[in-house]
């Protein structure tokens, strides 16, 4: 007599019945547990203090004062800075590194431009910080060699574009962008099948009709779900931003390391109220990202 | 409904001919398939005709209309891919309204024939469905809806069933040519499964190296294969080595015994050339005790159970392997190691005038 069970079921070659074979648990687990809890540690530990310190009183008792102040003054400016900053940078990142992928993907050839810019893409896009604002004042700074180049041969002058403001930081910060949009989107440009755009062809369609009514639709979830992950990049970025503005132009993840490090009058609470306002941007913008690539990876399964 | 005509299609990849010289008519309303091997060129042969690559030189012609330069999107030809054709962003109904859609018909008249083709291809339930939430064979039922829905001139499959599990792809070549025969469409099918092709085709046209090796019914295709590589990629075929003794009535001699052929042969007498023998035609009887019979001897050293027919592996003594089908019900009595004769139904056999015998005398690889 066979028992019903839902544990996988073997035959039994010697005598024809079959058995349940016990499950073996894998401990594949176990490789993740260094990983689990160093972010544990790092991660979610100092995300809890934060988001509790924000709500604390110098005497340890609750208040919401460090979060209103964040609606105010140099706090509000800080925010409204970032959040600029971050756009335009997700923006010009994401339109140029989309159409650079685009490009790479559907040329195919030759065959090694491919990973040549997979490979470029994966140094530039962790170039940051001191490197990087040196390279960009050195090359279109004042006295930036670019600079004083189209003074020279072209009669150019672009002394007068400033580096150290928003504006400036969004130019610098498209060197990183971009190459993270490259390889965000790339796999998404793989999974556009060639059949979508025959069929579409065969039904009468044009190449317009086809981007408007499938490849866009298809790749929107993904482009967008990238760019958000620019956006929350751009935000959060800081090494680069106090490297190139000393802290002059006035950003949350600058006024963040002021805060941490008594640069200004030592009040941590409002840093770590700053840390919630940085947590709370993040959290929406790689939520949004989770949820377009829980429909994209849907439609192109 | 209109007439194909592909006309002297030459295609070039660099340095490898996937075409060369491809003539094929179909006349209107016919369903005919291009069978070959992967890289015999009938892929690239549709997809010039859908307009998605260019021939390197020839026509394509449509209704008597040169259709060679035209963009894809403007042939009016339905085509069905192999798999993953679906907008995956679009439903059911959505995919099969898109062609509607981009011609600009009436809202009214679209959703009427959405409703129309989704009933013919027994999904109207679906229409809601997106592309992920239906199976293989109800995902290429929705591309065939969608390719007919603009009512084209000419209907191209892309060997549309070979990505389907074996059950549903019989079903659904049936269904296939039943709605062919019902719109009478003319359609160009491409595939590999020869099963597939003699079932559904009005004619069959094989292919191997960019060229056309026969063009002709199923049963011609099958019954008189015009060159050796026809006579083994369709079905399964022995070849004999055999001599020819009376070229006028088709007479040849293998192993001392004479045997009729289908037609006179245009070699000469002494001849030495290869007999075609399908496995069915090859009737296996018991040999008697002292291992004698009237037909080719031989020993029974393999069989395979195909459902209604066991395919029996017969050496013939001398390492020739041939293949013999008896019906599955009477196939216990062959058990490997009995001693059987062969006899050859009278003018089943067939010689190619092109096919010398140049090889060894092994007929039918026995399955490891």
């Amino acid at each position: 007599m066979t028992a019903l069970t839902d544990a996988p079921v073997v035959v039994d070659e010697a005598v024809g019945t079959r058995r349940p074979r016990p499950r073996r648990r894998s401990l594949a687990w176990l490789g993740a547990v260094p990983f689990l809890a160093y972010a544990f540690l790092f991660l979610v530990l100092p995300g809890v203090s934060v988001i509790v310190s924000a709500f604390q009183n110098t005497n340890g008792s609750f208040t919401t004062q460090w979060v209103r102040d964040l609606f105010q003054g140099q706090f509000l400016s800080a925010n409204v800075n970032s959040l600029e900053l971050a756009a335009l940078s997700a923006i010009t990142g994401g339109v140029v590194g989309f159409l650079a992928a685009y490009a790479v993907v559907t040329l195919g050839r030759p065959r090694w431009l491919r990973s040549f810019v997979t490979t470029f893409s994966a140094v530039a896009a962790n170039f940051a910080g001191v490197p990087l604002a040196f390279a960009f004042v050195a090359t279109i700074g004042s006295e930036g060699a670019m600079t004083k180049l189209l003074e020279n041969a072209l009669g150019v002058n672009i002394s007068s574009f400033n580096l150290v403001s928003v504006t400036g930081l969004v130019v610098v910060y498209t060197y990183f962008q971009i190459p993270l949009m490259v390889l965000v989107v790339a796999p998404a440009l793989d999974g556009l099948r060639r059949e979508w755009r025959e069929a579409a062809a065969n039904l009468g369609a044009s190449a317009t009709q086809y981007w408007l009514r499938v490849g866009l639709p298809v790749l929107a979830p993904s482009v967008i779900g990238a760019m958000l992950l620019l956006f929350a990049s751009g935000f959060a970025a800081y090494a680069t931003a106090v490297a190139l503005t000393s802290g002059l132009v006035n950003l949350v993840a600058t006024l963040i390391g002021n805060y941490l490090s008594g640069n200004v009058i030592a009040q941590p609470q409002m840093g770590q109220a700053l840390g919630l306002d940085m947590l709370v941007v993040l959290f929406v913008a790689v939520g949004l990202y989770l949820l377009l690539q829980r429909r994209a990876s849907k439609w192109v399964r | 409904m209109a007439t194909l005509a592909l006309q002297g299609l030459h295609k070039r990849f660099g340095t490898v001919t996937a075409l060369d010289g491809l003539d094929l008519e179909l006349a209107s309303g016919e369903l005919v398939s291009l069978l070959g091997p992967s890289g015999c060129g009938k892929t690239t042969a549709l997809r010039i005709v859908a307009g998605f690559e260019v021939a390197t030189s020839g026509r394509v012609q449509v209704a008597g209309r040169d259709v060679t330069d035209v963009p894809a999107n403007k042939r009016d030809m339905g085509m069905v891919f192999q798999a993953y054709s679906l907008f995956p962003n679009l439903t059911a109904a959505e995919n099969v309204e898109f062609g509607l859609r981009v011609r600009r018909q009436a809202k009214a008249a679209r959703a009427a024939k959405v409703a129309e083709l989704l009933e013919l291809v027994g999904l109207a339930s679906a229409a809601g469905r997106y592309p992920y939430q239906l199976s293989g064979g109800q995902q290429q039922r929705i591309a065939l809806a969608r390719a007919l829905a603009i009512e084209p001139s000419v209907l191209l499959l892309d060997e549309p069933l070979s990505a389907l599990d074996a059950k549903v792809r019989v079903n659904l070549r049936e269904e296939i040519r039943r709605i062919q025969l019902e719109l009478g469409i003319t359609t160009l099918y491409v595939t590999h499964d020869q099963e597939e092709a003699l079932s559904i085709s009005d004619r069959v046209a094989v292919m191997s190296q960019g060229r056309l090796e026969q063009v002709g019914t199923p049963a011609e295709v099958y019954r008189r294969p015009a060159t050796p590589f026809v006579a083994e990629f369709v079905g399964t075929v022995n070849r004999l080595t055999v001599r020819v003794v009376d070229p006028a009535a088709g007479i040849v001699e293998h192993r001392g015994r004479r045997l009729e052929t289908a037609e006179p042969l245009s070699l000469t007498a002494g001849a030495e050339t290869r007999l075609l023998v399908r496995p069915e035609a090859l009737v296996p009887s018991l040999a008697g005790a002292d291992g004698t019979a009237d037909g080719i001897g031989g020993r029974v050293v393999g069989t395979s159970f195909l459902g209604a027919v066991t395919r029996l592996w017969v050496d013939l003594g001398d390492g020739a392997v041939v293949a013999a089908d008896v019906q599955s019900a009477a196939a216990d009595a062959f058990t490997p190691g009995t001693a059987v004769a062969l006899s050859i139904r009278p003018g089943a056999g067939r010689v190619l005038a092109s096919d010398r015998s140049e090889a060894d005398p092994v007929v039918a690889e026995l399955p490891a």
